[in-house]
């Protein structure tokens, strides 16, 4: 999830513009549509010139021709069957040259309707959402009851009072559509409304109209945009439906609709009469659906990766134990969690391997708290998932081992994997409630882990839940397990968190930022229930947060992450209060109990890089007060011991700093 | 749990119940005004153009559509309760009495349509959303395009041509109705129901594929994998129900579209459906049968979109409580 932030930073130093037209360059297929849009607009101005016939010129002597490229000799009303490339109907018309003569129709009609729509929905939609209150729920009750119905009925009626024509029938399209962009627009505006830059503008005394046109417009230009072509296809679709019918354009007009409405009762003498305009419509109704398509994906977010695949990790690719690590045998031995050495990579969207974690390796024993700490992007929570498997796709583990209990990660199915999470390692998450599924109630979701990994019945389970429930000093835990999350506070929905994650009787709980949403009185509650657990069940925590303050009240011991690797690790008492990293020293000082009364508090200068753009050398140099030219180079960064004069503790002080004994800590 | 599901059920379902009444009033206004839009007045069509002025007065207090708009709005509005909407100008026949003959060779194809739209857009979203660019993603994503593109009356006739003219499988034109033959009725309505499924189909799939790979990447789907429940679990117990949350409301929407469709593609199989009178009542300004179709079929999609509602209450919790 790192690497997604820090795509998304650097992609926002190029202009919105600029990088929506890089975005757009990818979509070849939208590419194409817009080229054959602007074929048919060619085709449509250009019409008269391109006809070889006039739309009612009648060939008797050529009457029922099949296209020119098929045979024609024994069709005997078809004289002249090379001058008409696509054939001709009863009378001897052109189809050829009627289909162009339907292009400019078609263009007119779908322009027509799609600026009346505009006219008619966008005013209606902004007026809605920025007056709001009553005329707003007055006016979108309308609307969305013409929303709701058939247009098609809509267009009859306009139609059944204003008569036939092209131009009363678009009124009639225009009507219909004019819905969607009141929608869009109230909604957009409604969104926008919320945002302070608006209230900033009225406060500033700006008028109504300057702040649509100057603040919300911009705003709701891109949805605008693809909606916009996607009602252009709409448009095309109804229009060809009321020519078929004989409503709205002209009978004698040919347009694409009404040629197969012509060639419908010639279906079974010349069927292929009505191939073309059917093509014609489908085509130019897929090519405005995939421009639009096109421009939303250029302008919106990717959905190609999920939860549930993982990319299984390739023998060859996994070079395993290569390196030494700083975790002894004996260390290892007791440890119930022990990652070595991962690395992990991601492909990014230029093509290239980026490595998001490198080298990391940490150990936590039984009934210990291991705090992870970092900035965000520091491939915290990245290590966590690589230790259960569960790196979304497309990144993989591509070195490393990940020991849990008796248990070797490497090269295990995902089958194998299913039985060892929750059951012998499981997480708690940032945002408990979104963790939880929304449609189903507590209960429910809570049982199913039991039933599979502990074998219960769904009443055993049932009766579980609900005591964990109590456990977790959750009150009134028979009622809350018909709940649904959304019922549940934060704090409350954490401790539901906690004893999903707990069910099962894992050895190993890895909590994700737990307590990083929620306010500070229910974040001592949280750490709190974790600590009596861990002294009731003897559990491994793994506890990740970028609160050095948490850290110091959960963790026995603490690794240091910058950039996708442990920078330093050691006991939590020596780390914080003998810092022999620059990094660590550097976050420490920005505690606000280190700040000056009437002084800006100290932050570390500049961020941390993002993963296609890490610094060679240490990470950390450049923003290092204490970086000399040795700190580019790739000198040893593996983490070394640190021999200080405090009490040695049990696990050792490491630190990757090349310098560590040239710098003056103080 | 199940009394208290119960009761939130009820209340729902009364809360949707209440909610409709208006809709339909708003439904039966939208009818009457346009009629009252309409150039001219209904006793100048019926007397055609050389009617003296004293004739066009002395029709219209027959008609009493010289009285107030309010008066006439609510003797209309008593008259449709009743089950009268008026004497067709063109077809020259109650309304009603029409309509009762045509609503079932519609409704039939409709919902045909719908069946093959959500079978098959259903089927096709799920495997797609699963493994979003995978190859059968993007070979049912690009069918999707494809049949979302395609008016369903082009459909309609190249089915026509194919399985009918040219295999002979099902009739190309009429209606057998149910009663008389419930095989025959299958048969008749089922070339109709396919050039109306396809393209809805085309589209419930995509919005199921886009759907289900949203609900993926939330993380309580990450979450039940951190707890061991293996891929189909997941999919069956957890994400199938959340993707299905905005899948319902496009079903929904789809609805009226399959009804706009069927009139058209009534014409292309020759079935004496309800779209077929309309459109013919459309082009001879028959606006006295126009509006009893436009109260009909309206008051139709609100009752559909009620059920819908319903559904989309039982899926998603968060409506349900509030």
């Amino acid at each position: 999830m790192a690497t997604l932030t820090e795509e998304k930073t650097q992609e926002k130093s190029l202009s919105n513009f600029g990088r929506f037209l890089q975005r757009f360059r990818k979509q070849r297929l939208a590419i194409v549509a817009l080229l054959f849009l602007l074929f048919l607009l060619f085709v449509a101005i250009f019409r008269d010139q391109l006809m070889p016939f006039t739309k009612d010129e009648a060939d008797f002597f050529s009457t029922f021709c099949q296209p020119s490229f098929v045979d024609n000799s024994d069709v005997v009303t078809c004289q002249n069957p090379d001058d008409h490339i696509l054939g001709t109907d009863e009378l001897g018309r052109d189809a050829y040259s009627r289909l162009i003569y339907g292009t400019r129709i078609s263009m007119q009609a779908s322009l027509l309707g799609v600026a009346i729509a505009m006219i008619v929905g966008l005013p209606i939609g902004l007026l809605a959402g920025f007056i709001g209150g009553r005329f707003d729920r007055a006016v979108m009750w309308v609307v969305d009851i013409i929303f709701s119905l058939p247009g098609i009925l809509i267009a009859f009626g306009v139609i059944a009072v204003l008569g036939n024509g092209l131009l009363n029938a678009m009124i009639a399209v225009g009507v219909v559509l004019s819905t969607r962009f009141s929608r869009l627009s109230r909604g957009i505006v409604l969104a926008e409304r919320e945002e302070l830059y608006v209230d900033g503008a009225r406060v500033g005394g700006l008028s109504t109209s300057t702040i649509i046109f100057k603040h919300i417009l911009p705003n709701i230009a891109p949805p605008l945009i693809v909606q916009t072509s996607l009602l252009f296809g709409a448009v095309i679709l109804i229009e060809a439906g009321l020519s078929f019918l004989g409503v709205g354009v002209p009978v004698s007009e040919p347009s694409w609709g009404r040629m197969l409405a012509d060639s419908r009762a010639l279906l079974s003498t010349n069927p292929f009469l009505s191939i073309p305009p059917g093509v014609a419509i489908a085509l130019t109704v897929l090519a405005w659906n995939i421009l639009g398509d096109g421009l939303r994906d250029a302008l919106g977010r990717d959905i190609t990766n999920n939860q549930l695949t993982t990319v299984s990790r390739n023998k060859e690719d996994v070079s395993v134990g290569s390196k030494t690590s700083y975790i002894s045998e004996s260390e290892a031995a007791k440890s119930a969690l022990v990652l070595k050495n991962i690395e992990v990579r991601f492909p990014s969207p230029r093509g290239e391997d980026v490595m998001i974690l490198n080298n990391v390796s940490y150990s936590v024993k039984p009934g210990e708290t291991l705090g992870i700490v970092g900035e965000s992007g520091s491939g915290k929570s990245m290590s966590v998932m690589a230790s259960m498997g569960i790196i979304p796709s497309p990144g993989r583990v591509t070195a490393g081992t990940v020991t849990l209990g008796d248990h070797t990660l490497n090269n295990m199915s995902e089958g194998e994997l299913e039985k060892l999470r929750g059951n012998e390692i499981a997480m708690i998450f940032q945002e408990p409630i979104a963790s939880l599924n929304p449609a189903l109630t507590v209960g429910q979701q809570l049982i199913q882990p039991m039933q599979k990994h502990l074998g219960l019945s769904k009443n055993e389970a049932w009766d579980r839940a609900t005591d964990l429930l109590r456990q977790v000093r959750i009150p009134e835990p028979e009622r809350r397990m018909d709940e649904y999350p959304h019922q549940f506070s934060g704090g409350m929905a954490q401790r539901v968190g906690i004893a999903r994650a707990l069910s099962c009787n894992p050895s190993v709980l890895i909590a994700d930022e737990p307590t990083t949403a929620l306010d500070v009185t229910v974040q001592g509650q949280i750490i709190d229930l974790l600590k009596d657990l861990q002294k009731d069940l003897g559990l491994a925590i793994v506890f990740i947060t970028h609160d050095l303050g948490v850290i110091a009240e959960v963790a026995d011991r603490i690794a240091v992450m910058y950039a996708g690797e442990v920078i330093e690790t050691g006991d939590v008492h020596t780390v914080l209060t003998n810092p022999r990293h620059p990094y660590t020293k550097a976050l420490l000082e920005t505690l606000p109990h280190h700040g000056v009364d009437g002084q800006p508090l100290p932050v570390i200068d500049g961020l941390v890089p993002p993963p296609t753009n890490w610094p060679t050398g240490c990470r950390f140099h450049p923003r290092c007060q204490f970086a000399t030219k040795v700190c580019s180079n790739g000198a040893d960064l593996s983490l070394k011991q640190v021999h200080t004069d405090s009490k040695t503790d049990d696990y050792g002080h490491f630190s990757a700093c090349i310098r560590v004994e040239e710098i003056d800590f103080g | 749990m199940l009394i208290v599901f119960a009761h939130f059920m009820i209340r729902l379902i009364i809360s949707r119940i209440l909610t409709t009444i208006p809709l339909l009033f708003v439904v039966t206004i939208l009818a009457f005004t346009m009629v009252q839009l309409m150039p001219g007045s209904i006793a100048e069509i019926i007397l055609d153009a050389g009617a003296t002025p004293e004739a066009i007065a002395a029709l219209e207090a027959e008609m009493g559509i010289d009285r107030p708009i309010l008066i006439q709005y609510f003797d209309w509005l008593s008259n449709a309760l009743q089950g009268d909407l008026g004497t067709s100008l063109f077809f020259n026949a109650p309304v009603t009495e029409l309509i009762g003959g045509s609503w079932k060779v519609t409704a039939s194809i409709v919902l045909g349509g719908m069946v093959v739209g959500v079978t098959l857009g259903l089927i096709l979203g799920i495997v797609a959303g699963l493994r979003p660019g995978s190859m059968l993603d993007r070979i049912s994503t690009v069918g999707a395009s494809v049949g979302v593109s395609l008016p369903a009356f082009w459909l309609g006739m190249l089915l026509a041509l194919i399985l009918g003219v040219r295999l002979d499988l099902f009739p190309v034109i009429g209606y057998t109705t149910f009663a008389e033959s419930p095989l025959g009725w299958i048969h008749s309505i089922t070339l109709s129901s396919f050039a109306l499924g396809i393209p809805s189909a085309a589209l419930i799939a995509r919005q199921m594929r886009s759907s289900m790979a949203n609900v993926l990447q939330s993380s309580y789907i990450r979450a039940q994998r951190a707890m061991g429940l293996n891929r189909w679990q997941i999919v069956a117990n957890h994400a199938l129900k959340n993707a299905m949350i905005p899948v319902v409301t496009v079903i929904g929407f789809r609805l009226a579209v399959v009804v706009g469709s069927a009139f058209i593609v009534e014409t292309v199989f020759v079935l004496p459906g309800l779209g077929r009178q309309m459109a013919t009542a459309v082009t001879n300004q028959d606006l006295i049968f126009v509006q009893g179709g436009v109260v009909i079929i309206g008051a139709f999609i609100i009752f559909a979109n009620m059920i819908i509602d319903i559904i989309y209450g039982f899926l998603n919790p968060k409506v349900r409580v509030s």
